[in-house]
């Protein structure tokens, strides 16, 4: 028996629900694809239709934001698996590239972002997770797929990498001010 | 969250990208709900051409096999044993004595009786 806009292969998830979360799935979404506006709503698409079709079945382990969050990154990691093999050599002679050229002409800002996208993948993730999508660490962890104390470990590094580049962006005025980051 | 984690929060948020105008909820799930009923239909149709195919290959095969060959007279079995009898030698004493012939055991030396010609 399921409620009235519950899916039919999902009963524990409304629609309703879902339309609740849409804008943050989509903003996930937008962080996987290299925020490609197009690919996100693709990638939105068939996390919904993965639901519709019970491929994906939410189970109330988590909360309906943490599930459609790792549905959406699996779905991304699969799905540009086989395009960044493609991809990689281009990637590699670009990377040479912008190596090349950042040597020549060094970046005019040093955002913060900047700090988090140098970051390796998963405490990339972690911090966006946690920091903008508003997750605690445990649900970041199941969204990636791997355990609490893992998670915990990629959030340690990432915030004292972030911690260390804010120190750097603000100088040691305000850390002497009694700003610890 | 510590004061730490806000500090960061909040620098990230002032730097982070434009924020994008996500599509409408509807848009986006309608376009999953036609996908999903598509591939249903998908299944169906597969599913009933592989039976389809299915059928008409053993149809075509019944049809178009060709009949069975009679098979050579030395090896109509039926026939041949409707045709034959055998019977054995020692048969030719079953119809008429039957155990007769067993019910009394001869004493050695002692009968004088005879049968066609026989001591029993």
């Amino acid at each position: 028996m399921r409620d009235g806009d519950a899916l039919e292969n999902n009963p524990r998830v409304m629609r309703s629900a879902l339309e609740d979360i849409h804008g943050q799935v989509f903003g996930w979404a937008l962080s996987r694809c290299d925020y490609d506006a197009a690919a996100a709503e693709d990638l939105v698409q068939q996390a919904y239709l993965e639901l519709l079709s019970g491929k994906a079945v939410f189970d109330e382990r988590s909360t309906l934001k943490t599930f459609v969050f790792a549905v959406v990154q699996n779905l991304a990691r699969s799905r540009f698996r086989r395009k960044a093999r493609h991809l990689k050599l281009m990637t590699e002679q670009a990377a040479e590239a912008t190596a090349t050229a950042s040597l020549e002409e060094p970046a005019e800002t040093n955002s913060l972002w900047q700090a988090v996208a140098a970051l390796p993948a998963r405490q990339r993730d972690i911090v966006e997770l946690v920091f903008l999508r508003e997750m605690t660490v445990e649900q970041a962890s199941m969204v990636m797929g791997v355990t609490v104390g893992t998670g915990r470990v990629h959030y340690d590094r990432a915030k004292k990498a972030l911690r260390d580049q804010l120190a750097e962006e603000h100088g040691p005025a305000e850390q002497a001010s009694g700003g610890r980051i | 969250m510590s004061n730490d984690d806000k500090r960061i929060a909040e620098a990230l948020k002032q730097d982070a990208p434009e924020p994008v105008e996500p599509p409408h909820f509807d848009e986006v799930f309608g376009r999953a709900e036609a996908e999903y009923h598509w591939q249903t239909w998908r299944r169906y149709l597969s599913v009933g051409a592989a039976v389809a195919s299915v059928a008409a290959v053993a149809v075509a095969l019944l049809i178009l096999a060709p009949e069975e060959a009679p098979l050579p007279e030395t090896l109509q079995i039926t026939g041949l044993l409707d045709s034959t009898s055998w019977v054995a030698p020692s048969d030719v004493l079953l119809p008429e004595h039957e155990f007769d012939i067993f019910e009394e055991l001869p004493e050695p030396m002692g009968s004088t009786e005879s049968a066609e010609g026989a001591l029993l």
